[in-house]
């Protein structure tokens, strides 16, 4: 027998066999197909009248699961730090209104390095300075914080906000957003619009909780899907 | 030369290549049947074996054991064997009545038959010695389980509720099934000598009498619920907690992460006022609740189906139990062991049993408000475990004499009627009596030596001081 022939087709053989395995791989986890899947799901998204607006995001990585606290500030120091506020000079400028919701914020001691300025509007003669929460990137959805003002004074607090209190030590696979998307139905027919599709923390809603009575949570990794009515579809991406 | 060293080094470097290829294709091939991204591996990921690594400390002998014991003395009066029977010096006839119906069925050749009441009732009248088993216990397994092999017609007995020797009859083991009110008798040719044994023993003969409640009360009560006349104790109030507290937040994530293994980074954990700490996986598939109070509930959906035997699911339930407690015991406190105390076949849906367990510590009963141990065996898997065990202080007093049990049904009879709802004669409500035990009533912060009665239609049981018969609430 010839062993050094055998042995080159050995060779051969297992190099196929391996880059088999690696190319099925690939397919598997989303590395290779991605413009064929791309229309696939175009396709099966417009089946069910919905039309994708967005681009869908690519290449997310493993991400940790956030553990939080919910911040509670009691009414009375709530009252009492608006009454305390009206000594203070009127704000004018936008600027003069960010300044005192974040120290408004800081008294009462709810604000870190998460909290972002999310908006300032103005209407019927009242602003609001809008907040809200981040991790590195990624918005914490459903917390905020708006501070409310008449007459340049702030005169209402209203916030709900889930404080990171720690991330898991490992990081979760990230379902791809085609497939938060091909989770979506569309019961009545009417044309529903994709306007936005992004990685956001998420406290999972669950009719099982008494959300009134929490204090701690967790939040996860989830694709939040924007709709052209203004809807959010949260689906939990691990 | 040259060319050869190097057609060496080539063939040499070629099967060095077939061996690496061959382990990567390996390598390649458990990660397509896992289903796991190679690119996204750690080397925490490969795990061998379950990962399940408990010591086992609890088995079915250690909790499969007879509610009580009744020995018909030579006398004709009888003793009761039961868990707070702790003055008898130990309960070590029940182990050893065990051992001798396990020789007794494995040693000789042995034949069943059916046997009529009457002639059942009779053989009792007489010295003898049974155990008796207040929750179902499938008779052909039971007995398989003692070591039967094979026992022509044991497939006719549901469930045990009694199984006893007679010294007059030492070649007959008798069975009561109590699911079809039928009597049988396992006959072999080699004799049993247990109970031969227990009446020459002065202990025994010394052990104190039992009485049916029809005795002690008016002419018109037939319960044949036996009751002491006198009871010598030593237990003492001593002081109780839960098993863990809320405050213990590593001990409760320790706990916690037994039940979801690797998957506990990714479990939902949701923290409420009252101090109750719950763990999601998944769309509440499976959760877990630490309460406050140091109790733990878990509650798992399946859509398993298998069907597995009453003792392999009662194994499955002690291995669970085991794995998910809360270690370690402190010097301090009793060491409180469960054992079975009630089962229920579980028919709807996926088919299983649930096992409810009692705590004791040696022979000494721990009375709680709902059975400290619950496990649900369906479709082959745990869905249901809750335990609300008590921490116990190790606690003794000085002998004395408890409040008699007759008096204290005599005295609260109107308690009674309350915890009944109903309104009854005393002798009404003596004949509803199902048991009277004593032992500690963990209420409050505190253990208290008590009377506990139940009552046949009643919601609740009741508890009295052990040594004043005043009603605990």
């Amino acid at each position: 027998m010839d062993w050094t022939k055998a042995k080159t087709i050995l060779i051969i053989a297992l190099l196929a066999t391996n880059l088999f395995l690696l190319g099925s791989h690939a397919m598997r986890h989303g590395g290779v197909g991605d413009e064929e899947n791309g229309a696939a799901l175009l396709q099966i998204l417009a089946s069910r009248n919905i039309m994708l607006e967005v681009e869908v995001p690519k290449n997310h990585k493993p991400m940790p699961i956030l553990q939080g606290e919910y911040v509670d500030a009691s009414d009375e120091e709530v009252e009492a730090l608006i009454e305390g506020s009206r000594k203070n000079e009127p704000c004018e400028s936008r600027d003069d209104y960010i300044k005192a919701a974040e120290d408004f914020i800081t008294y009462l001691g709810m604000m870190d390095e998460s909290v972002a300025l999310t908006d300032v509007t103005e209407e019927k003669g009242k602003t609001q300075v809008l907040f809200e929460s981040r991790i590195g990137p990624v918005e914490v959805a459903g917390n905020y914080m708006q501070c409310t003002f008449e007459n340049g004074r702030i005169s209402g607090f209203k916030y709900r906000w889930l404080k990171a209190a720690g991330m898991s030590q490992r990081k979760a696979d990230i379902i791809s957003a085609a497939a938060a998307l091909l989770t979506l139905e569309n019961n009545e027919g009417k044309e529903i619009r994709i306007t936005g599709i992004n990685l956001v923390y998420h406290v999972p809603e669950n009719s099982d909780v008494d959300y009134g009575s929490a204090v701690s949570d967790t939040a996860f990794p989830t694709w939040e899907i924007c709709t052209g009515d203004g809807e959010r579809i949260y689906v939990e991406a691990v | 030369m040259n060319e050869k060293k190097t057609y060496k080094i080539i063939e040499n470097i070629k099967s060095l290549l077939i061996v690496v290829l061959f382990l990567s294709a390996i390598l390649l091939l458990y990660f397509f049947w896992t289903d796991q991204n190679p690119f996204r591996m750690s080397f925490s990921d490969f795990s061998i074996g379950g990962g399940e690594n408990f010591e086992r400390s609890l088995y079915v002998g250690d909790v499969l054991l007879p509610s009580r014991m009744e020995v018909v003395k030579d006398s004709g009066e009888m003793a009761v064997i039961t868990d707070s029977a702790r003055y008898y010096g130990s309960f070590v006839y029940v182990d050893t009545f065990l051992g001798s119906v396990r020789k007794f069925l494995t040693s000789g050749e042995i034949v069943l038959e059916e046997v009529p009441k009457e002639q059942y009732e009779e053989a009792y009248r007489f010295a003898s010695a049974k155990c008796c088993f207040d929750y179902y216990l499938p008779g052909a397994e039971y007995l398989s389980y003692l070591g039967v092999e094979k026992l022509a017609g044991m497939e006719n007995i549901g469930s045990i509720r009694e199984i006893g020797f007679v010294l007059g009859a030492p070649e007959s083991l008798l069975i009561r099934d109590g699911s079809q009110s039928k009597y049988f008798r396992i006959v072999s040719d080699q004799a049993d000598t247990f109970v031969a044994r227990m009446m020459a023993d002065e202990e025994v003969q010394a052990m104190p009498n039992y009485y049916p409640i029809s005795e002690f009360m008016g002419a018109q009560v037939e319960n044949s619920v036996r009751l002491p006349l006198t009871i010598e104790t030593d237990l003492a109030v001593s002081k109780a907690s839960g098993e863990i507290d809320s405050e213990e937040s590593e001990r409760i994530t320790g706990l916690a992460r037994t039940f979801f293994g690797d998957t506990f980074d990714f479990v939902r954990k949701l923290g409420d006022a009252s101090g109750r700490v719950t763990y999601m996986y998944g769309y509440a598939e499976t959760v877990l609740i630490v309460d406050k109070d140091g109790s733990v509930e878990y509650k798992s959906e399946s859509d398993a189906s298998a069907n597995i035997s009453y003792f392999q699911a009662l194994d499955m339930a002690l291995a669970f139990i085991d794995s998910h407690s809360f270690a370690p015991e402190s010097e301090k406190n009793m060491k409180l062991r469960p054992y079975l105390s009630d089962v229920g076949e579980i028919l709807s849906g996926a088919r299983g049993y649930r096992f409810e367990f009692g705590l004791k510590d040696g022979c000494c009963e721990i009375f709680c408000p709902a059975a400290p141990i619950v496990v649900e065996v369906t479709g082959g898997k745990i869905s249901y475990y809750y335990r609300n065990v008590p921490a116990v202080e190790k606690a003794s007093g000085k002998m004395q004499e408890a409040f008699s049990a007759v008096n204290t049904i005599a005295l609260n009879y109107e308690k009674l009627k309350e915890v009944l709802r109903e309104e009854l004669s005393i002798d009404a409500i003596a004949d509803r009596i199902v048991s009277m035990k004593y032992g500690y009533l963990v209420r409050d912060g505190e253990a208290i030596p008590a009377w506990e009665i139940a009552l046949e239609g009643a919601g609740e049981k009741a508890y009295f001081d052990l040594y004043t018969a005043e009603p605990l609430e």
